[in-house]
């Protein structure tokens, strides 16, 4: 499907080209073109650049070949006589070389390549760490068939994270440690599988046993840095307390649970945000417009668990919520939050204008200018002449005449006879 | 009180009198006559003052001398690495720079003030006071040096002053003014000849000692004489035994500071450049800058002697000292010239009779003395000052200074020795038959210097510079007085023709100055049929000694003084010479000074006689018997501008001899505090000589001699020039007035007298005359054939063939073929490449595409090489 | 990853539409057409970018798409001012009558 749709939109678009090329009529060129440059806009579609190619089609089709319109309007130069001049009657034989010379050059190389682009290779996981344990600092030790040494990460601490790490696919074990005492907190060491695509959070979680002086989980959940939604933050909802399942519910403005009775059931009307979430079991992923909700974990009778009054979603992140237990042997739970921001999708305009405004600012302002100054100088240059002067006779005209002749003029003398000579031999 | 730091002002003395001639030079010509002249006097005390501070200073530190260093700026006054010369800007301040100085600055006072009432009226009268002040700054640059080249700095630019002031009137008309330039012309070039000994005797000297300083900041330069006043026991062995009668003393009067001997004020820190500041001196006891003080550390001896220091460190003097005492044939002793070897006494006497040659020159001794004579053109102020007080003295100071050379080559004494008696007799005689009465006083001069020369030579420095002090002040006087008489005759002479002729329309302070020359000219009585005046002839004074009774009295104190009579100040420095002179020819230990003393003796005895004896003869002509003309008879005596000088420097004349009197004469030692032989101790720390025992003696016996001599002489001058008898013909024209001497026996004696011994004829003969015939042949050898023929013909008419030939085809041809031809080849270039810019876009556009598809290839050959 | 249609596809396309605007530029005497033709080849050049920007989902490329077409308005905005401009002197816009600047 896509093949054809490319040979087709190619072919005209190269048609429209060379039409475009041979037509005499001006006017029909610059229509042949814009048919070309729609062309092309589509074809920047079919390769997830939506947004240039609407910018194509605004801008170069929209306005500038208008602009080309209006000027050979203007000059009335849709008429021609010949396509060639007088003045190069073998031009088409140069052409014709010129053109074949420069498509093997262009072509070189990819012909160098085989005529195959390589692909475009992962070059792993992203993997982080966070610190979601009752530990202060821990730090993280990564072990692998893949790394020549193991990875220490920084230490981390209590609700904060590593940045991201790329990893190649492969197992890999994972050891715990407490910053301080630098003493493993988890034994034995955890297993992590990456795939080398898709990326991991690995979190600490649990609180140190007195007696035996580790008990700490990790718990690894995926992390998606692709963007949820325009207008959407995606959540990731662990259980790690409840054993009867916790599911998370929108508890509307009144920060109450409603329920309803209905058909003998009792029928939970706010709006279910993640459905039941096994304990210590695979998170939920759930997105979410954004806003400021009051949330709630509730359990499978419909009692709050724990609550986040005036939690706010914002757009473009990933939030982790995790239930852990409380620790300490109190009762109930605790959670915690990680955010991070996600990355916009290929090719929109979030992410051109993402980058265009934190890299590119500069390059930005530098073009905004150019045009500004393109401006000034169309104006300028589009000036009516100004009224010819009359020229009167009797201006004098500075004529630059030789040295010499001013020189003789000056001193009366002929110059020019009485240059001196160089002597003859007697004095 | 804190004397220590007051050798700092030391360059003060100098800077001051330079300012003085600044602002007279620059702005004299718009102040008044009195405001110019104060400049100048006021200059001159300060620096006086100045010199009364040092001399407390010096007394204070018993006598150590001291290195000043004025700034930093000057530590490397010359420098050259290369070749290890470092010759600083430094000045010395020891008993003898003391002496000079206050003669140098006190009689300089005086004679400002003197000129402020002898140039009144003159058109150029701040000038003078510039000059006079220059003058000053130059003689104390020399007494204050501290190396050779710095004292012939001073030298040079006494010379130079002297130049000016004698030829001070030099636009006198016609052949008045060149005659002043003249004897100004012949000052210098004589100066000129000494200087070259001066010059050679540095190179010597600094080949030989490799420095030109005469001691380095820290030496001591009497070891013994230091060890003795800081009373260290034992004394180092190189000092005699017994020094004499003096060493009682030293104790006596060394209770009253113990400690510091030499105050040994460490260096001052460094402010700023203007500022003299750090003051290095010879090295003291612990305790510094508490002078007077209970406070006494103990001094050990090599604190203050030289051997702390490296040999080379050490200032000329004390090096020779050094070397002196190594065997003959030690390493050190050979002096390395060039191809050959010398050894150092050798190269010692040369050095010695180089400085000699230099004295001649400048303090008037044979062979050099012809221009001091005609010097008096100039006006008398500067025959004061210069030609009898400081400037030819110079020469005299010195060979004091040096005296440790001295010390060491007595050959070179005996010559010394020679040269001043035979100056003092001869140029005694030639006094004798003079008429002008400066030239009287200069030939006076030349004799007493040659006293001073045959006591150098004798070894007797503290004589010498005694003799210097007392006849600076005598010869002053006299020389202010005789101007006195000059001003004195030349008023009468105006006012007696004042009212005979009308017709005065100079002036009256020009005719004045024009009547110091020794001229017959006199401007002011040209309307008149009458022989020119020269009020300076003494054939038209007489009698002024009740017309000029201050400048009579005056002038009589230092005749006496001069004379030799008792208790005046010539007395006693005159006798300490012939005393030291009986001491040496009859109780030398060495051959040498045997001779000089016999040598010295008798010449110096009848030079003595002749002294009373022309001076008299001067007196009585002067100032007794009638007045021979007209000025004479109406000479009003000065005005107190000049009188007051006359009567300080007669009151010193009496009193200024009392500093050096011998031990036994109980009326004078004691006197004011003043032990006997105290100018002595007070130089003793600067003359080795003394302190080791050859000290100099009082003969009563021989001063009785001497004075005998002297009265004799007056006694014979009076008979023949008493009253009337002063001059024969005296009612005749001047020029047929003459000596009653210039008769008979004697009158072929005083004609040769009168001629001054054909002197400058002989010299004109021997030198000046083939001289002038020789650059005549030699100028015409040079224009004639050298530039005639060589250069017009040959070297021109070469140079235009080799101009031709570079010209036509060598430039033209080749060099503008080259040049025209790449101007050629340019211009078909380019008008073949011309055709790249068809000018059609079209063609621009294929040349871009060709372009963009080399530029491909070459960034894809890697790639393609790779394959 | 491997998409329907592979990637040189499109490259040769892009390649085949820069070598026609290049020779309307050389052949067309018409100022404007040899303008537009410009504007062509720097289509083609866009459209190389995307490709690339795809292949290596590097978005850098899209960034710079965006520059090249800013700046391609600017310019195509002068150039018809100053094709105009001459056209008020030369009263013709074929370009091989402005030659006067030959050699």
């Amino acid at each position: 499907m896509e093949a054809l749709l490319f040979f087709g939109v190619g072919g005209l678009a190269l048609l429209f080209a060379v039409l475009m090329l041979s037509t005499e009529n001006a006017v029909h060129s610059a229509l042949c073109l814009v048919a070309n440059f729609g062309c092309v806009a589509f074809i920047f579609l079919m390769l997830d650049a939506p947004f240039l190619s609407m910018v194509q089609i605004a801008v170069y089709t929209g306005a500038i070949m208008v602009l080309f319109l209006f000027v050979i309007m203007l000059l009335k130069a849709e008429q021609s006589s010949d396509t060639t001049t007088r003045q190069f009657p073998r031009l088409w034989i140069l052409a014709t070389v010129l053109a074949s010379v420069l498509l093997i050059v262009l072509a070189l190389p990819m012909s160098l390549g085989g005529f195959k682009l390589p692909e475009l290779t992962s070059p792993g996981s992203p993997v982080r760490f966070g610190n979601a344990s009752s530990v202060a600092q821990t730090t993280f030790v990564i072990n692998g068939a893949t790394l020549a040494e193991p990875i220490t990460t920084s230490a981390v601490a209590s609700g904060e994270t590593t940045s991201f790490e790329t990893l190649p696919a492969g197992t890999y074990s994972v050891n715990t440690l407490d910053a301080a005492t630098n003493r493993n907190v988890y034994l034995p060491a955890q297993e992590v599988t990456l795939n080398g695509i898709d990326a991991l959070t690995l979190f600490a979680t649990g609180e140190v046993n007195p007696a035996t002086g580790e008990l700490v989980k990790l718990v690894s959940l995926p992390t998606d840095v692709s963007e949820a939604g325009s207008s959407d933050g995606r959540l990731v909802v662990y259980n790690g307390a409840a054993p009867e399942g916790i599911s998370l519910v929108d508890l509307g403005p009144e920060a109450a649970v409603t329920t309803v009775l209905r058909d003998g059931q009792t029928v939970l009307i706010d709006p279910i945000i993640a459905p039941t979430i096994p304990y210590q079991g695979e998170p939920v992923i759930i997105t979410y417009p954004r806003g400021t909700y009051n949330l709630a974990l509730l359990d499978p009778a419909f009692n709050i668990v724990e609550r986040l009054d005036e939690y706010v979603i914002t757009a473009d992140t990933e939030t982790d919520i995790l239930y852990l237990p409380a620790g300490s042997g109190a009762e109930g739970g605790r959670i915690e939050t990680f955010t991070i921001d996600t990355q916009p999708s290929f090719g929109s305009p979030k992410g051109i204008g993402r980058m265009l405004f934190t890299d590119y600012l500069l390059p930005v302002n530098l073009v905004g200018m150019l045009l500004l100054v393109a401006l000034i100088g169309v104006i300028v240059l589009s000036r009516p002449e100004a009224e010819k002067s009359e020229r009167r006779s009797n201006v004098r005209r500075k004529v630059s005449r030789p040295l010499v002749n001013v020189i003789s003029t000056q001193t009366g003398s002929d110059v020019m006879a009485e240059t001196p000579q160089l002597p003859t031999g007697d004095s | 009180m804190h004397t220590t730091t007051y050798p700092q002002l030391i360059p003060l003395v100098i800077l001051i009198p330079a300012l003085g001639a600044f602002i007279n030079i620059f702005w004299g010509a718009r102040l008044r006559e009195r405001v110019s002249g104060w400049i100048g006097i006021g200059a001159a005390l300060i620096s006086f003052f100045i010199s009364v501070l040092i001399l407390i200073h010096v007394r204070d530190a018993h006598g150590a001398g001291s290195v000043v260093n004025p700034a930093a700026l000057f530590d490397s006054w010359i420098r050259m690495d290369s070749i290890g010369l470092n010759i600083p800007w430094q000045f010395r301040v020891d008993p003898i720079t003391v002496t000079m100085l206050l003669i140098v600055t006190g009689i300089g006072s005086l004679i400002h003030i003197y000129s402020m009432g002898y140039m009144h009226g003159d058109p150029k009268f701040s000038r003078f006071f510039a000059y006079l002040n220059m003058f000053l700054m130059f003689m104390l640059i020399l007494v204050t040096a501290n190396n050779f080249l710095m004292m012939f700095v001073g030298w040079e630019g006494v010379g130079v002053m002297s130049f000016l002031l004698i030829g001070f009137w030099w636009d006198k008309g016609g052949a008045l003014g060149r005659k002043n330039a003249n004897a100004a012309r012949k000052a210098m070039i004589v100066n000129r000849i000494g200087d070259f000994g001066i010059l050679m005797a540095i190179f010597l000297i600094f080949w030989t000692f490799g420095t030109l300083d005469f001691y380095r900041p820290g030496e001591t330069a009497n070891v013994c004489y230091t060890a003795e006043v800081n009373h260290l026991e034992p004394l180092p062995a190189s000092c005699a035994e017994e020094h004499g009668a003096v060493a009682g003393e030293e104790h006596a009067e060394a209770t009253a500071v113990v400690g510091a001997a030499e105050t040994g004020d460490h260096a001052t820190p460094v402010t700023e450049g203007a500022h003299p500041t750090t003051t290095t001196e010879e090295p003291g006891p612990a305790v510094t800058g508490e002078n007077g003080e209970e406070v006494h550390a103990a001094v050990t001896l090599d604190q203050i002697d030289n051997s702390r220091f490296e040999f080379k460190q050490l200032g000329v003097f004390n090096q020779t000292a050094h070397l002196m005492t190594l065997p003959e044939d030690a390493p050190e002793r050979q002096v390395v010239m060039g191809p050959f070897t010398w050894n150092f006494r050798d190269v010692l006497f040369l050095i010695v009779m180089f400085l000699l040659l230099g004295v001649t020159g400048k303090s008037a001794q044979i062979p050099l003395f012809v221009w001091l004579p005609d010097a008096m053109a100039g006006p008398t102020p500067v025959s004061a000052l210069m030609h009898a007080a400081t400037m030819v003295t110079a020469g005299v100071f010195l060979l004091i200074r040096s005296n440790v050379f001295l010390d060491y080559v007595p050959e070179a004494r005996l010559i010394i020795t020679i040269v001043g008696s035979v100056t003092a007799l001869v140029a005694g005689f030639m006094a004798v038959g003079q008429w002008d009465i400066k030239r009287v006083l200069a030939f006076s001069t030349i004799s007493q210097l040659g006293f001073m020369v045959a006591a150098v030579g004798l070894g007797a420095y503290v004589a010498a510079l005694f003799h210097l002090l007392t006849h600076a002040v005598f010869k002053a006087l006299l020389f202010l007085g005789s101007g006195s008489v000059i001003h004195g005759v030349e008023h009468g002479h105006h006012h007696a023709h004042a009212h005979a002729h009308d017709t005065h329309g100079e002036e009256h302070g020009d005719s004045h100055a024009a009547h110091d020359e020794h001229t017959g000219d006199s401007h002011g009585h040209d309307a008149h049929a009458q022989p020119t005046f020269d009020p300076q002839d003494m054939r038209n004074m007489g009698g002024l000694f009740s017309r000029m009774p201050i400048t009579a009295v005056t002038y009589l104190i230092g005749t006496f003084a001069l004379a030799g009579l008792p208790f005046f100040a010539g007395f006693w420095s005159k006798d300490e010479i012939l005393g030291d002179a009986f001491n040496e020819a009859f109780f030398g230990h060495s051959q040498w000074i045997v001779a000089s003393g016999l040598v010295a003796l008798p010449l110096l005895l009848i030079a003595a006689g002749m002294t009373a004896f022309y001076m008299w003869r001067q007196v009585q002509m002067v100032f007794f018997g009638d007045p021979r003309s007209e000025g004479a008879a109406q000479a009003p005596e000065s005005v107190s501008w000049m009188t007051i000088p006359l009567m300080i420097l007669a009151f010193f004349s009496i009193t200024i001899g009392f500093i050096n009197v011998p031990s036994y004469t109980p009326i004078f030692s004691g006197f004011l505090g003043i032990q006997d032989y105290e100018f002595k101790h007070f130089l003793e720390s600067a003359v080795p000589s003394v302190t080791a025992g050859e000290a100099l003696n009082f003969n009563i016996l021989l001063a009785a001699t001497a004075v005998a001599i002297a009265f004799a002489a007056i006694f014979v001058a009076h008979s023949i020039y008493a009253g009337n008898k002063a001059v024969v013909n005296r009612d005749a024209a001047i020029e047929n007035r003459n000596d009653p001497l210039n008769t008979g026996a004697s009158g072929s004696m005083w004609r040769l007298a009168n001629a001054r011994l054909y002197w400058d004829e002989t010299y004109f003969r021997l030198f000046e005359n083939p001289y002038n015939r020789i650059s005549q042949l030699l100028a015409a050898l040079d224009w004639d054939a050298l530039h005639d023929y060589f250069h017009d013909s040959v070297l021109a008419r070469g140079y235009n063939a080799v101009a031709g030939f570079l010209a036509r085809p060598f430039d033209q041809g080749i060099i503008d073929g080259v040049v025209n031809g790449v101007a050629r080849v340019v211009g078909l270039v380019s008008g073949r490449v011309r055709g790249v810019q068809t000018g059609y876009v079209r063609t621009y556009a294929v040349a871009l595409l060709l372009g963009v598809v080399a530029v491909v290839l070459v960034m894809l050959l890697p790639l393609l090489q790779a394959r | 990853m491997a998409y329907p249609v592979p990637a040189e596809f499109f490259v040769v396309l892009s390649m085949i539409l820069f070598v026609m605007g290049a020779m309307g530029v050389v052949l067309r005497k018409n100022a404007i057409l040899v303008f537009m033709s410009v504007e062509l080849m720097l289509n083609a050049s866009n459209l190389a970018l995307v490709v690339f920007a795809r292949q290596w989902q590097n978005m850098n490329g899209h960034v710079f798409v965006f520059f090249v077409m800013t700046v391609a308005a600017a310019e195509v905005a002068i150039g018809l001012a100053l094709i105009v401009a001459i056209f008020r002197h030369k009263k013709s816009i074929n370009i091989d009558d402005l030659h006067q600047m030959e050699g």
